[in-house]
């Protein structure tokens, strides 16, 4: 083997994986892998309906099972981008299974990536109460408050933005370079994974009027934005 | 149609074996958060404490608690209970047939181990990794379940006891390959390691329950010799025994190979008392508030249960079931003393019944059984009460017990040992000073004799005195007690086997004669197995109109052990009387 390859493999892959072993030692990992679970399975029937939005959501799975990999590797900030993008991208899908032209300028027109969260909520009421109820006419009976479902939206986007962008107080700011396993912030990102795939479950959950899948009812119940 | 409503008795259920996991976790009363630390550390432990103590309960939450966070602790924990052994004196061992005992113990454990393992996989899991493994192009792990199916028939037919004899039992083995496996302590312990390296499992804890006691002697100094053998740094064995009556064999030391950890109790303890307390109000309390604030409503009452259970909640148990029955929970006036005491006294006097027959299973006490009896009630007893009448009465600390020389105990350890057992007296193991260069060792009288006599009323547990002057002290030279060594000193006689040889001997230990070189005859005692099971159905623990009814089908308690379910089945002995009756059997032969 070449020098860089002994480097890379000894001084980046053997401590990975030794931060990989404390993390499993120390961590239950029952609920992350029944909520991927979950994910899975929602992706798959969303296939099942629409085809193309199908091969988005299953982007969205990708990420979701590298986020949680690399967060298990110590990279816990990288794994919080990951978890960024995989609210954009199922926003996206559920925002362009409705919007087929917009769909298609998206695919065949290369038109811009632009429909942020909180653009898709501003700009086109994504997941408001009116919007919802084009296609789940009991919203209003289980809403927490108006727009409870696009305010969590927004609330959540901010906050995986903040960490993203090195807003965050405590979480990504460091003196100097240091990767090393830490059971405060796999926790955190744990935290912050299970809020952003119980919102995802419940976009789907009210798209399809779904809530007897596997894990969707539990995960739906957790966004605190409806009572089932 | 209405619903039957439920009795006290539903909430009392006495053996934690007939006990969900939900309702071990609502019943179980936190005491000792040390005791629960060891039950699920690296160390082997031998656990004891008399029978009903509650090591079954400690065991069992124990390894609930650690099932909970095996997601995240990845010990994995597994009840064994050893009931069903008795069966296996039935086949024959033969030449090089693998030994049914090594058997059916090895599999019973990992065919628990296996159970455990399946029942602790997430519900999602097979779907998950069927998705994982078509994402990544790389193949799904294994399936235990099938060889828990195929240990599962092997078990069935050990327990059966069908078989003539070992040699028949390889035959019959599912593979010879399990047969291996199972039949070497070693190759056993390298397959358990091979399950934790599978599983990256922090290590396995194995609770043994019902261990030696259920066994035949012989048995016993196997079970030990293969538990020693297990120990590893991965592989944890706890072993639950009632002190005073368990064979550990040549090969076995406690405290060397096993560290010793048990459940004691003292009614003199406040913090004992209330724990006894605390477990009657849950379950109480379940059944109706009305029924424990009956019981509160003189603190004497309650407080004299649980000083009379000994520790023993199941004592405890039986003590307000009589009180049930005799409709103090209907009543419209107050609990008295009175009924509580007649109430112990009907429970103390099933408890002496109980004590008698154990003669039919403990077949090499049954002449100290007689005896130890006699002792309590005729001698114990009665000096116990002078001696505290004189006491009472000038003032100064009564007494719960008595102290018995070492010297005096090792003569006839059986007769204490079996009193102990039966939870009748307690024996302090420590060894203390009683005076002019003797030791002795304390033993009190279960509280329920001491107030059902008039000894000691309940208040008085808190001024009883050990102290060596506050205490009778019986030695060698005690009149009753040198009488009662006499009576029971061992009287075997060993011959030699060859007709015209007259040596005789009393020593065990000789195998062949010093005169002429033969072989010693050494008398074999009948299996305990076909013992009990000659035993008449009426010896069940059953009512008077199912034993009646039994009888028309059934004659010996050995029929109804090997009778299915299906077999039991009579006019008015349907689904839940015929899994009573043949739970009574399995209890009866596992004593």
């Amino acid at each position: 083997m070449s020098y860089p390859k002994i480097q890379f493999k000894s001084n980046i892959m053997e401590p990975v994986i030794g931060i990989v072993k404390n993390t499993l030692d120390d961590n239950d990992f029952t609920k992350m892998m029944e909520w991927l679970n979950t994910l899975l399975t929602i992706s798959e029937n969303v296939g099942l309906k629409d085809e193309e939005i199908g091969s988005l959501m299953q982007e969205v799975s990708s990420d979701c099972i590298s986020s949680i990999y690399i967060a298990t590797s110590g990279f816990y900030r990288q794994a919080v981008i990951q978890l960024r993008s995989i609210l954009e991208v199922t926003c996206n899908a559920f925002y362009y299974l409705d919007h087929k032209i917009e769909y298609n300028l998206f695919m065949s027109h290369n038109a811009k990536s632009d429909r942020y969260v909180s653009k898709l909520v501003n700009d086109h009421h994504f997941y408001t109460t009116r919007y919802i109820t084009a296609f789940f006419g009991k919203i209003q009976e289980i809403q927490t408050e108006t727009d409870s479902v696009s305010k969590k939206l927004t609330t959540l986007y901010g906050d995986l933005s903040d960490i993203v962008h090195g807003r965050s107080a405590s979480f990504t700011k460091l003196s100097q370079i240091t990767i090393g396993y830490s059971k405060e912030k796999f926790k955190f990102f744990e935290v912050l994974l299970h809020r952003s795939l119980s919102l995802i479950v419940l976009l789907y959950a009210l798209r399809f009027d779904d809530f007897i899948t596997d894990g969707v009812l539990d995960l739906a119940k957790f966004t605190m934005a409806v009572r089932v | 149609m209405k619903a039957i409503a439920k009795s006290l008795g539903d909430f009392l259920v006495d053996r934690t074996e007939s006990l969900e996991n939900i309702k071990i976790e609502e019943y179980f009363v936190q005491y000792s958060k040390d005791k629960i630390t060891r039950l699920l550390d690296t160390e082997q432990y031998i656990f004891e404490g008399s029978r009903g103590i509650g090591k079954t309960m400690l065991m069992k939450y124990a390894s609930i608690q650690a099932n909970k966070s095996f997601g995240q602790d990845s010990i994995l924990s597994v009840w064994i209970s050893f009931e069903e052994s008795i069966r296996l004196e039935r086949i024959k061992v033969v030449g090089d047939g693998v030994d049914p005992f090594l058997q059916w113990t090895m599999g019973k454990i990992l065919h628990e181990v296996l159970k455990s393992i399946i029942s602790l996989k997430p519900r999602s899991m097979d779907q998950l990794s069927g998705r994982l493994s078509k994402i990544f192009c790389y193949p799904a792990t294994t399936n235990f379940e099938q060889y828990s199916k195929l240990l599962s028939e092997y078990l069935d037919l050990l327990e059966k006891g069908d078989i003539r004899d070992s040699l028949k039992l390889m035959e019959e083995a599912p593979s010879s390959e399990l047969s291996k496996i199972l039949d070497n302590p070693g190759s056993f312990k390298k397959f358990l390691l091979g399950l934790v390296n599978d599983f990256e499992l922090n290590r396995i804890v194995l609770l043994f329950d019902e261990a030696a006691h259920v066994f035949s002697h012989i048995q016993q100094e196997k079970f030990f010799t293969f538990f020693k053998s297990l120990r590893d740094p991965k592989i944890a064995c706890k072993a639950a025994v009632y002190p005073g009556i368990t064979n550990y064999g040549k090969y076995f030391e406690k405290g060397q190979d096993a560290k010793e950890l048990s459940i004691e109790w003292s009614p003199t303890i406040k913090g004992d008392i209330d724990y006894i307390k605390d477990i009657l109000k849950k379950r109480i309390l379940t059944f109706g508030e009305d029924a424990w604030r009956k019981l509160n409503e003189n603190p004497e009452i309650i407080n004299t249960i649980c000083v009379c259970s000994n520790g023993n909640p199941r004592f405890a148990f039986h003590i307000i079931d009589e009180l049930d029955s005799s409709g103090a929970f209907t009543w419209n006036r107050r609990i008295n003393m009175q009924l509580v005491k007649n109430s112990v006294r009907k429970v103390l006097d099933s408890k002496w019944k109980e004590f008698t027959t154990l003669k039919n299973r403990l077949v090499k006490y049954s002449k100290y059984i007689d005896e130890a009896e006699k002792l309590v009630k005729e001698f114990l007893v009665k000096n116990l009460r002078d001696w505290n009448s004189k006491r009472i009465a000038i003032g100064k600390s009564p007494s719960a017990g008595f102290y018995v020389a070492t010297s005096l105990y090792e003569k006839i350890p059986q007769v204490f040992e079996v009193l102990a057992y039966s939870n009748l007296i307690i024996i302090d193991y420590r060894k203390k000073s009683i005076g002019h260069g003797h030791y002795g060792y304390y033993m009190m009288l279960n509280p329920s004799i001491l107030i059902a006599d008039l000894i000691l009323e309940t208040n008085d547990f808190q001024k009883v005195s050990v102290a060596i002057e506050n205490n009778q002290a019986y030695y060698l030279t005690t009149n009753h007690m040198a009488d009662l060594v006499n009576m029971l000193k061992e009287s075997n006689e060993y011959n030699c086997t060859n007709s015209s040889c007259n040596f005789k001997t009393d020593n065990e230990d000789f195998k062949f004669c010093p005169s002429c070189g033969n072989p010693i005859e050494i008398p074999q005692a009948e299996p305990l197995y076909k013992i009990l099971r000659s035993h008449s159905v009426e010896s069940l623990k059953l009512s008077d109109s199912i034993i009646r009814r039994l009888k028309e089908k059934f004659s010996t308690v050995g029929e109804i052990y090997d009778a299915t379910i299906d077999d039991i089945r009579m006019p008015y002995i349907q689904d839940v009387r015929a899994v009573k009756v043949k739970t009574a059997a399995i209890e009866y032969m596992a004593g």
